[in-house]
């Protein structure tokens, strides 16, 4: 960017340069600081816009908010605003992490509405401010909580994050199932497809197969880590995203596949920002199920020919819509106005693959696709989002069952999310709370489509 | 702190969900820290001492009972979006009204019963379901529906369907005594079709030109006015921040003409009101055609400082921006495009391409983005009189800022943001100023003399009536130069109708006196008594 010419501030020093980490701080980690995130916190407005629907988008009053945290707890404590200015306070030395300061750091699905919402207008990253809120929490061991504490002493002990045994993690794969030698691609299968979910597995096995494309499971795999990163234990995320990637390159293998939006995030964003390094620069490619299958479906390689009689509305998961822009690493400064130099890239969540899902599903035979009021950099999280599903199983709930609510208001029969989170909270509520709505994951359906077969 | 008993009162009504006194929670609410009005909230602006998130009408009058009491200052606050509405006083009891959500479209009567936590772009959207619209006002999509009909409030729309606070058919009032009233129709009975109710009419004490901001009581239900639209769908289209909504062309559209002069240029608005076509005519400032087409901040800025002779173009842009709809059918919009074109060439003007969708002022507003340019982002004042005299204070202001600038950001000699109203029955001004709220002391101290003593002062001076003027300057002033001292009257109604000034103190009143006394850097500047 040129710089200014006919601006000659009068001013010397403008004093939110300070609001950084500070380097030595810097030279120590590579892990984001609350510091960073100063600048971004002090110039929220509260203008709102970290909670509402993008306004051309609004539908009335049922379904205007995308902050599931907002809509839970209804105070503004409880949003992007409150916790821009609880940072303030924990910086300042006003507030101490408290069981108070934990209940609204943590009630919070780490979603990314608030970090699109506001970048909409205002250019700020609310969205760190909160991760990096956890991170700060757990530096000064007051986090995590203690349901975080269970899932992660499971993940530390058995590599995931159930404490299943690690031998039984590939117990999913079909009897037979041919993996390649050499393989193009490998399934990071994740925690949940691999343990609890295994359909996922499967499905998406069967995907791979149709679509004749060499692929192998992951080798050792453990625990993509975003347990530990959910839960601001940032050091930890960090060692296990150094022990996938090593095993990754002992593979050989350059691309993996993912079913699971957290899995997919945790690889793609969460990696590089905990190694300071822009996505484009990590030394692999991360791709979901629905990237590749939407991508040979398009070429005529994957047709999926049997009918699948149902209305569906497909839920975008928060970690593979709007909060999966490549990582960017931007260590720039702020001068006059707030203009950053080098000027920083926003990730606004307009690069993240909205459409590949919504291509599958169209190419299903006899499935008719119905789109959520909130929908694409719009959704409203499943609830399960941010370890909100371990911590706050009340609030994890309620929000799915509002989100099914939607679902049946657009007239869907079945839900259909590309997330084994989702899947799974959406799955128990609709159930819990008698919701006479189907849940599925993608991969299911669209294997039933390729070859007139249940998983 | 609010006494302990007051606060268990106040949970046993709401529920232990809906109250907070930890200071934590309660700083979500604070008014500083939020890049506006410098001075105000920065001097008065404090956290509340509790919050609380009442859910009916019942609940808020129990409240009021409570506070009044136990003596309790509190401060009720929709959407927390201008510092009137915010805490300013200590132990400031605030009540977040956003629980109120009601949202009844009455289709048959074109009117909608809304709730003090509906915002515009939920009621807009609801009332285009029914071919209906009503303005999204400056303020944004994001404000309460209520408040902004407590006040002018203005939007290019209000061309066609006026001043917010004439479109108020009848409300929900909790008095500071904690008595309700139901004004308009609702006076006699639930249908809240008509404005004028049981004896007098009340409705110009509540609202006034810019309101009370919750010092005279609280609102908890209005219906207010919509109008027909036309049926044609507008569907929403793009990924944010790139959205809007997509015009059907042969029933509304977009215009602008450069004009040959600022003369021009207003002769031609009048001529809009005389043929009795057009839904928004206006004049924007130059800046916010840069906004429009930067892709960040930083591009903002690199366009902005880039252009030589950025003067000469600021001064010299006339760019008129009309909305036309055929609201009655394709043909109506067909004969007003007509007329357009007609009274385009007599003045003059030349009529140049522009995007047919809906960024802004339908639905979405996007007052935010006022914020983006520096962080920080003022009006001086928000006028209403002829166009001609608009006209004169914008560039009466252009002067005054030329001073401050820096620290006030450079926009080169623009006039403001101006337009027609009520079919060309008034003229709007609206004169906006950015500044970077992270400056230094120094310069932050300047934008405080700009924004609270000189700013003022040109409109004393001046005579120009702001819709500002009773909040942020001394009424008792500035008011006798519209005849009777209004500073007097209202400081009389407040006192009658809040004896024990509770209900958002000092209200509307001579806030910029205790700014100044409490703002050393002010009070030095100080030459009045």
């Amino acid at each position: 960017m040129a710089k200014a010419k006919s601006v000659k501030p009068k001013t010397k020093k403008p004093t939110a340069t300070k609001a950084v980490a500070s380097k030595a701080a810097r030279a120590k980690t590579t892990i984001p600081q609350l510091e960073d995130y100063h600048w971004d916190a002090l110039n929220c407005c509260g203008c709102k816009g970290c909670v509402w629907v993008d306004h051309v988008y609004c539908s009335g009053v049922k379904y205007g908010m995308r902050c599931p945290s907002l809509h839970e707890y209804e105070m503004d404590t409880y949003s992007a605003i409150g916790r821009n200015k609880l940072a303030l306070g924990l910086l300042d030395g006003t507030f101490e992490f408290t069981d108070t300061t934990l209940d609204i750091i943590y009630k919070c699905c780490l979603c990314g509405a608030c970090d699109i919402g506001c970048k909409r207008n205002l250019d700020l990253d609310p969205g760190m401010v909160l991760e990096t809120l956890r991170m700060r929490a757990v530096e000064k061991g007051a986090g995590p909580l203690p349901a975080h504490k269970r899932i992660t002493d499971k993940v530390k002990q058995s590599g995931n994050r159930y404490g299943s045994p690690a031998d039984k993690r590939t117990a999913w794969l079909p009897m037979g199932s041919k993996v390649a030698a050499k393989p193009q691609v490998l399934y990071f299968v994740g925690c949940n497809s691999s343990y609890k979910n295994k359909e996922i597995a499967k499905a998406t096995a069967g995907i791979l197969d149709a679509a004749k494309i060499k692929w192998a499971p992951f080798p050792e795999e453990a625990c993509c880590g975003r347990p530990y990163y959910v839960a601001g234990m940032a050091n930890e995320a960090l060692k296990q995203a150094e022990r996938n990637i090593a095993a990754l390159k002992k593979s050989g293998a350059k691309t993996i596949v993912t079913s699971c939006a957290e899995c997919y995030k945790t690889w793609k964003v969460d990696y590089p920002k905990l190694m300071d390094k822009a996505t484009e620069d990590m030394p692999y490619k991360v791709i979901h199920i629905t990237e590749l299958a939407a991508e040979k479906i398009a070429d005529g390689k994957l047709k999926p020919t049997h009918p699948v009689n149902l209305k569906v509305a497909y839920h975008d998961p928060c970690n593979l819509a709007r909060y999966s822009d490549d990582w960017v690493v931007w260590h720039g400064t702020r001068g006059k106005w707030g203009v950053t130099e080098p000027p920083k890239p926003y990730r606004r969540g307009s690069t993240v693959p909205y459409q590949p899902a919504r291509d599958i599903l169209d190419a299903i035979p006899g499935l008719e696709r119905a789109e959520f009021i909130r929908m694409k950099e719009n959704t409203m999280c499943c609830g399960a989002g941010g370890g909100v599903a371990d911590t706050y199983p009340e609030f994890a709930r309620n929000t799915a069952d509002h989100r099914l609510e939607e679902a049946q208001d657009v007239g869907a029969e079945a839900v259909v999310s590309a997330c084994p989170y989702c899947n799974d909270n959406f799955f128990y509520v609709a159930n819990d709370r008698d919701r006479p709505i189907q849940v599925y994951d993608i991969t299911e359906l669209l294997y039933q489509s390729l070859t007139g077969r249940d998983k | 702190m609010i006494p302990q008993e007051a606060y268990k009162a106040i949970e046993q009504i709401v529920g232990s969900k809906y109250i907070s006194q930890e200071p934590e929670v309660c700083r979500a609410y604070t008014l500083k820290d939020r890049g506006f009005y410098t001075s105000e909230a920065r001097v008065l602006g404090r956290d509340p001492v509790c919050v609380v998130l009442p859910g009916t009408t019942e609940e808020v009058q129990q409240i009021v009972k409570i506070a009044n009491r136990y003596k309790i200052g509190y401060t009720p606050s929709s959407t927390l979006w201008f510092p009137q509405a915010g805490p300013r006083f200590d132990d400031c009891l605030l009540l977040d009204l956003k629980r109120f959500q009601q949202l009844d479209v009455d289709p048959k009567n074109m009117n909608a019963t809304v709730g003090t936590g509906v915002i515009f772009a939920q009621l807009q959207a609801e009332a285009l379901k029914y071919g209906l619209y009503t303005m999204v006002p400056g303020g944004g999509s994001q404000v309460g529906v209520v408040p902004n009909h407590l006040i002018w409030s203005f939007s290019p729309l209000t061309y066609r369907v006026g001043m917010a606070n004439r479109r108020i058919m009848g409300c929900e009032w909790i008095l500071p005594s904690g008595e309700i009233v139901r004004m308009g129709s609702l006076a006699s009975g639930d249908d809240a079709f008509w404005g004028e109710g049981i004896g007098s009419d009340l409705r110009g004490v509540l609202r006034g030109s810019i309101g009370w901001f919750g010092s005279l009581g609280i609102v908890t239900k209005m219906c207010v006015k919509l109008f027909p639209f036309h049926h044609e769908p507008l569907p929403p289209t793009g990924i944010t921040p790139n959205t809007f909504l997509k015009f059907p062309e042969h029933r509304m559209k977009w215009y602008n003409f450069t004009c040959p002069s600022k003369e021009a240029l207003i002769e031609f608005m009048y001529d809009l009101g005389h043929a009795e076509i057009a839904a928004a005519a206006t004049r924007v400032p130059v800046a916010w055609r840069y906004i429009a087409k930067a892709e960040s901040k930083e591009d903002f800025w690199e366009r902005w400082n880039q252009s030589e002779g950025k003067h000469e173009e600021v001064t010299g842009s006339h760019v008129l921006r009309v909305m036309l709809i055929g609201y009655t059918s394709a043909k109506q919009l067909e004969y007003e495009e007509k007329v357009l074109m007609a009274i385009a060439e007599s003045r003059g003007a030349t009529h140049r391409r522009t995007f047919q969708g809906d960024q802004s002022w339908l639905q979405s507003a996007d007052s935010v983005s006022m914020w983006w340019l520096t962080g920080a982002f003022m009006s001086v004042t928000g006028q209403v009189d002829t166009i001609d005299c608009g006209i004169k204070t914008g560039m009466d202001f252009a002067k005054l800022k030329a001073e401050f600038t820096l620290p006030i950001m450079p926009d080169y000699g623009d006039q403001g943001w101006f337009q027609t109203n009520d079919f060309g029955h008034s003229g709007y001004l609206e004169f906006l100023n950015y500044w970077d709220p992270n400056d230094t002391q120094e310069n932050l101290e300047r934008v405080d003399e700009y924004y609270q003593i000189e700013g003022p002062k040109l409109l004393i001076k001046s005579g120009a009536l702001s819709f500002f003027i009773q909040t942020d300057s001394p009424l008792t002033l500035d008011s006798p130069n519209y005849g009777p001292n209004y500073g007097d009257f209202a400081q009389k109604v407040k006192k009658a109708m809040d004896p024990l000034d509770n209900c958002n103190p000092p209200g509307i009143l001579d806030v910029i006196d205790e700014v100044v006394e409490k703002a050393p850097w002010l009070k030095k500047l100080k030459d009045w008594d």
